[in-house]
């Protein structure tokens, strides 16, 4: 895209740098023009001078303007400036006083060009119109003592010709940026309407997996699961299968942690608990405390199994974000024998890993039955 | 408990018939399970609809828990397969709860129905999850989620019990239901902070699908090119505000998505 807007703008630059550069070499003839009549000419050699250095300057021009492809180049604008009102002041020179408008009048289209110059290259700035005062005035001077009404439509082509040459750029620069921009457009709505389209694509597809794997897999595999004529192995792998089916359909955030945790739910259905879980993780722990974390939550859901008898039921929270880890395990059954809480019981050996790696653990039998095992980390989170 | 008029959309014979009879035995009246919202006839004070999100026939969805709101149903929405924005629309959308879809157990629905059947908002522990993720996603600055709220979620999520609740809360039963039903209000606020104005649904609407420049669009609407630009940058905000997760993309091409979603072009 941004090779584009090169294409099409210095295309532009490129082509009113030739035109200048065709005004230019085809102006400079007309300095030929005294050199006709030169028994009347006071200094003959002048005007052969003028005409040299006008036809130097129209080569380097023409070198260095195509070579560039612009007309903003300050040197360009400034040394045709410079030769322009030599050209004038020397040129004038060559012609006896009262012949000076003769002379001048085959040397007005060399100085105009350099007004159109100034247009295109510095268009209407200050330094601009500062330069085409400073021609003007070495153009009266020049012709002096030589005046008479000519002057006046001289001085107008000065003005004119700049004038011209600022609103034809303006106008071409314009069009050029309107061409971009357009071309810009349209390929932006292009890209947008292609990336839109692969998203619905996505999207659908995604939906019709997810569908196919609720709709048509799940009924049957929850529904195996459930059977109570089914050996205890198999019913554990349908559970787990189901579980993980639900995990794939339901977009739970994938992130080490979330995965680590979705595992510790699925291993739930091998112990032969029904689990429901919610997970909020939005920032890892680090590895080593996930780890931890996520074996701690083994053993609580380990001991949900063995001490809580029916019903199974049991709830995993993990949440997860930039100032720490919360892991609640919470079952409805009898409640745990006193015994495994006690710590250096069995059941802390992993719930000591939690508090060695800066995290804490609390049993609590909440008023509803059952029991809440807390896991925090760092200490003291809430 | 008291016998109340219980309708279910579902798709599944395999889910909803199963589903009706658990009703039933629980003591509630319950229709003829039906596959699209516009064949349930209206409710009745006090009347619950179980809706599946995701219908093929007729609406589906927000549409169709709003439909259902409108026609005198309370809704407990239900899904196994809606992500957290989907949930979350049908909460908008006026839904009273919300049941993960589940093959080997009906306690769930007989509860929320129970629930939502005498006037109160059924929270599961996934939806308390969600309502609390929403804050944090869309905040709305003052007049979120208040302290109680935000304890009685949390509590909700950890897989806490109703006299749990209460007491992590010490709210009394009708402050926490207060509390709840206004949760599920803000979801709605939420939303409707960053509803598009109709001058840049215009706006959307030809840069979006006309794929016009800042001057035309200026021209085309009689305003300022300015004022295109500011009406761009709000689309931008309000896309952005809406779909957490987007990362920043150019004004335009939220206008394209804005013109896309709503179906303008």
């Amino acid at each position: 895209m941004e090779l584009l807007r090169h294409d099409v703008q210095a295309a532009t630059e490129r082509r009113m740098a030739r035109m200048i550069i065709y005004s230019r070499a085809g102006t400079t003839a007309f300095l030929l023009v005294p050199l006709v009549s030169w028994d009347r000419l006071a200094l003959p050699w002048a005007a052969v001078c003028v005409a040299l250095l006008a036809a130097v300057e129209a080569v380097w021009f023409a070198v260095r303007a195509w070579r560039g492809g612009t007309l903003h180049d300050p040197a360009l604008v400034w040394a045709d400036v410079l030769v322009s009102v030599v050209v004038m002041t020397v040129g004038s020179r060559a012609a006896l006083p009262h012949e000076r408008n003769v002379v001048l009048t085959a040397l007005l289209p060399f100085c105009l060009a350099t007004s159109a110059v100034l247009g295109f290259g510095f268009g209407w700035s200050r330094r601009a119109v500062a330069s085409v005062a400073v021609l003007a005035a070495a153009w009266t001077v020049s012709i002096y003592p030589n005046l008479t009404q000519k002057l006046v439509s001289d001085l107008l082509g000065f003005t004119l010709w700049f004038l011209i040459a600022v609103l034809i750029g303006r106008e071409l620069r314009d069009l050029a940026g309107q061409t971009v921009l357009a071309q810009r457009l349209a390929e932006e709505r292009q890209e947008l309407l292609a990336e839109y389209k692969r998203r619905q694509e996505a999207m659908r597809q995604r939906e019709s997996a997810h569908r196919a794997i609720h709709d048509d897999l799940l009924p049957i595999v929850e529904r195996v699961a459930g059977s109570p004529s089914l050996d205890p192995p198999t019913a554990r792998a349908a559970r787990r299968a189901a579980q993980r089916a639900r995990r794939f359909i339901t977009d739970e955030h994938a992130t080490a942690f979330a995965d680590l945790m979705a595992e510790v739910a699925e291993s739930a259905a091998d112990l032969g608990l029904e689990l429901t879980h919610v997970l909020r993780v939005h920032h890892d722990p680090p590895p080593e405390v996930g780890e931890v974390l996520a074996s701690a939550a083994r053993e609580a859901l380990n001991n949900v199994a063995r001490h809580a008898g029916e019903p199974k039921g049991v709830h995993l929270y993990a949440a997860a974000a930039d100032d720490g880890v919360t892991v609640v395990v919470r079952d409805r059954g009898r409640g745990l024998p006193e015994g495994p809480v006690r710590r250096g019981g069995g059941m802390s050996r992993s719930f000591a890993a939690v508090e060695r790696h800066g995290g804490s653990w609390t049993i609590e039998r909440p008023p509803g039955g059952g029991t809440k095992v807390v896991l925090r980390w760092p200490e003291g989170r809430e | 408990m008291s016998e109340r008029l219980v309708g279910i959309v579902d798709d599944h014979p395999i889910v909803s018939y199963p589903l009706a009879d658990a009703l039933r035995r629980a003591g509630h009246t319950v229709l003829e399970p039906v596959t699209a919202v516009e064949s349930l006839p209206k409710g009745g004070p006090g009347s619950v609809a179980v809706c599946d999100c995701s219908l093929p026939e007729g609406r589906s969805g927000a549409d169709a828990v709003a439909y259902l709101a409108s026609r005198g149903w309370r809704v407990v929405a239900t899904s196994g397969v809606a992500g957290r924005t989907q949930v979350l629309d049908v909460i908008a959308a006026g839904a009273w709860g919300y049941v993960e879809k589940r093959f080997t157990t009906h306690a769930e629905y007989v509860h929320a129905v129970g629930l939502v059947g005498a006037g109160r908002h059924h929270v599961s522990p996934l939806l308390a999850a969600l309502l609390l993720d929403d804050a944090t996603a869309r905040p709305l600055g003052a007049g979120d989620l208040s302290v109680l709220q935000r304890t009685a979620l949390r509590a909700l999520a950890e897989g806490d019990g109703p006299e749990e609740v209460l007491a992590v809360t010490g709210a009394d039963e009708a402050a926490l239901e207060a509390a709840l039903a206004g949760a599920f209000a803000l979801t709605v606020r939420r939303r409707r902070v960053n509803r598009l104005s109709p001058r840049e649904l215009d706006v959307v609407a030809v840069v979006g699908c006309r794929g016009l420049g800042l001057k035309e669009t200026a021209r085309e609407l009689g305003i300022r090119p300015g004022t295109v630009a500011d009406h761009l940058e709000a689309v931008k905000r309000k896309y952005l505000a809406s779909h957490p997760g987007e990362r920043d993309l150019s004004p335009r091409a939220a206008a394209l998505r804005w013109a896309m979603e709503l179906r303008l072009c």
